[in-house]
């Protein structure tokens, strides 16, 4: 099999290309500046330099790649304007399409859980993939505008083309050298405060390998062709239980403060207010809209995915946790007693 | 410099209609300041990139969107277009708009040079239309003190000004053209510092004399990026009047400020904090005049610190509210037909002919670090 991987520099990407390596799969990895890259020692992968946003260069990659069987479709801009974020993960998924299109290539697209309209949800209720998309995207954050108009934009250039195409939406990924706090726990007030909110919430974690062996497998799978997916880890662990291993790991979070949600909800409407009446000196960081999609207690399957790629999530999250707070600087490698 | 007089069509109707070309970074900021104005609706954004024109169309619920500039022209009923696009493009994208009767408000850098200044200026002229340069800054509260007190006489006679401008290379726009050398910024000839020193420039030229200006630069590629000239030094001399002018993007934290020494007192404008001061002189013997170059200023600080919550709090100062202003005050001209925006054409041209002055001076042969006279 050979295989394009978008985006292979990045956290999720450079987990694929390990995986793919293993399964002794042709890689084209490609990133942005790919010659800078420290990728796996393998005369299966060959790195290729890209800015998808720019059609010649994705018609150079598609030329350098020759027919493929699978593109993995990782890449997003996730920092920078919003404008250079539509131009990298929307108008690049346009090109990248386009310039595959002729290879029939399967094509896995990795989305993103927030995608989903949270607000629509009520309390605790099962987030599926039946659960509506955000369709006000101008209340939500960058990052959820230019991921949901990718999604949509893939599938129809895909079913246009007439190309297989499977969407991976994981939860939150998280795994060695990653950031430690997932935000579905809290909001860090950066050198003041971090408030901790609920407790009981569950998080939607998938571990990064366990998130590339289910994108592997939805590049192969028969079964997975036109299939929708939420990939989270089984037995998700609650707020309270992620902070009780984090607490015995690390020690007592700094400036931690729990909050429950009814204050939380006032802090809310109090930054919306803010920001009207500063007329946007107080950035919108935090709306009711944008803290449901974070904050809004649910709970989450990954049936669909099981079934339809015979997925098992190995690694389980107290492992997949312990084992990456143990790469945070100051980690204490034996777990204390503490907050048992 | 006249900004009086009108021309044979004032738009009457209160609404104006504003048409936003380039959905990039900035626009954003143009969008923002347009939704505080009375009389102004943004009717439509264009781009050459459907999905951005489209998303920018959706999010800020403007009613049209175009991937075609003529047919948005044609068809949108513009009173006023925003060129938020590269710099090589605002020529012809200005000549267009103002061939179809609209008025055109261009972002810095106005045009690539200043022969091309001059032809955007004339066409527009002979369209009976107005084209802005969006020298933003100039409607800063603090910049706007300053201008009163330089009119009101109080520095007295203008000797000397500096004028620095710190550049974050670490910034979301910056690390773009960085790690793209095909980005519009590296194909500009000055390349990053065409792009920014117009703002360090556009406040020192309606101070300096209309008289023969001598120039001399020196650039660094400090950093070693490889990319650009990450470092610049100005030193200006009209008549008895002289400016320096610094880039610099390798000093923290990052400021942009201005200093102007006059006769009678200094000024001192911090464009980062929005912000005015005044160094005067007093008659107070020594030690007590010390006291008082102490308290004074100090009060005087703490005064505008409070103004400044009071603002912020209410949304009248905000990052981009100088070029609300300028908006406000381009709109108003067009209203009442006059002649002339309230950037006038000469210090427009002005400042392109020191720009193209600073850049001509460093051709490719010569090295960096070499001190040259334009």
């Amino acid at each position: 099999m050979r295989a394009l991987v978008t985006g292979a520099s990045g956290y999720l990407g450079r987990h694929l290309v390990r995986r793919l390596l293993d399964e002794d799969v042709d890689i084209i990895a490609m990133a942005r500046d790919a010659n800078a890259q420290p990728w796996p020692s393998s005369s299966r992968l060959q790195p290729a330099s890209c800015d998808l946003g720019h059609v010649p260069s994705v018609r150079r990659l598609a030329e350098q790649a020759g027919p493929v069987d699978v593109v993995f479709h990782m890449a997003a801009v996730t920092s920078g304007s919003h404008a250079e974020a539509m131009r990298g993960t929307v108008v690049g998924s346009q090109n990248l399409v386009d310039a595959f299109a002729a290879t029939r290539a399967r094509v896995v697209l990795a989305s993103s859980f927030s995608v989903y309209k949270f607000s629509a949800l009520r309390k605790w209720a099962l987030l599926d993939e039946n659960a509506p998309i955000e369709d006000c995207l101008r209340l939500r954050d960058s990052y959820t505008i230019t991921k949901t108009r990718q999604e949509a934009l893939v599938r129809e250039q895909c079913a246009r083309q007439g190309l297989p195409l499977v969407v991976i939406r994981p939860g939150k990924i998280y795994g060695p050298d990653t950031v430690a706090l997932p935000p579905q726990l809290g909001l860090d007030l950066k050198g003041v405060a971090y408030l901790w909110m609920g407790g009981n919430h569950l998080l939607p974690l998938t571990h990064v390998s366990n998130c590339a062996d289910a994108i592997y497998l939805a590049g192969v799978r028969d079964g997975a062709v036109g299939e929708t997916l939420n990939i989270v880890d089984d037995d998700l662990p609650t707020q309270k239980a992620f902070m009780r291993l984090y607490r015995e790991c690390c020690g007592p979070l700094d400036r931690a403060v729990r909050i429950p949600d009814w204050t939380f909800a006032l802090f809310v409407r109090m930054m919306e207010r803010a920001n009207r009446s500063t007329k946007g000196n107080v950035p919108p960081v935090l709306t009711r809209y944008r803290a449901a999609a974070l904050w809004k207690p649910l709970r989450y399957s990954n049936q669909r995915a099981k079934n339809a790629l015979g997925w098992e999530p190995k690694i389980g999250w107290a492992e997949g946790v312990k084992a990456m707070l143990s790469t945070l600087p100051g980690a204490s490698s034996q777990p204390s007693e503490q907050g048992r | 410099m006249a900004t009086g007089g009108h021309v044979g069509d004032a738009v009457n109707h209160k609404n104006l209609r504003v048409g936003i070309v380039g959905c990039g970074q900035i626009a954003e900021a143009h969008l923002g300041e347009i939704r505080f104005l009375e009389g102004a609706t943004v009717a439509a954004v264009c781009d050459v990139e459907p999905l951005l024109a489209q998303d920018m169309a959706d999010r800020h619920q403007i009613p049209a969107w175009y991937d075609d500039y003529g047919r948005m022209l044609e068809s949108a009923r513009l009173d006023v277009v925003h060129l938020t696009t590269p710099p090589q493009t605002h020529l012809a994208l200005g000549r267009e708009a103002v061939s179809h009767g609209i008025h055109v408000y261009v972002e810095k850098p106005f045009c690539v040079s200043t022969v091309e200044a001059v032809q955007l200026i004339a066409e527009a002229q002979r369209h009976d239309r107005l084209v802005c340069a969006g020298f933003s800054e100039r409607g800063d509260v603090a910049a706007r003190r300053l201008s009163a007190c330089v009119a009101g006489g109080e520095l007295g006679e203008i000797v000397h000004i500096e004028s620095y401008y710190g550049d974050n290379p670490g910034g979301n726009f910056a690390k773009v053209f960085r790690a793209t050398p095909g980005h519009w910024v590296n194909r500009l000839p000055g390349k990053v510092i065409q792009n920014v020193v117009p703002h360090a420039v556009y406040h020192v030229v309606p101070l300096m004399p209309p008289e023969p200006d001598h120039i001399e630069a020196i650039r660094m590629d400090r950093s070693g990026n490889g990319v650009y000239d990450d470092e610049l030094r100005v030193m200006w001399q009209s008549g008895s009047q002289t400016a320096y002018i610094t880039f610099t993007s390798g000093v923290r934290p990052v400021r942009q400020f201005m200093r102007v020494y006059g006769s009678l007192a200094i000024a001192e404008v911090d464009f980062t904090n929005h912000l005015f001061s005044i160094i005067d002189d007093t008659k107070l013997p020594g030690p007590v005049a010390r006291v008082r170059n102490a308290i004074i200023p100090g009060f005087r600080l703490v005064r505008q610190g409070l103004t400044g919550i009071r603002h912020t709090l209410s949304g009248r100062d905000r990052f981009f509210a100088g070029m609300g202003r300028l908006f406000a005050e381009f709109y108003e001209a067009i209203r009442a037909g006059r002649k002339m925006p309230p950037v006038p054409y000469a210090e427009v041209l002005r400042v392109c002919e020191v720009i193209d002055r600073i850049v001509g001076a460093f051709d490719a042969s010569s090295a960096p670090g070499e001190r040259r006279s334009a």
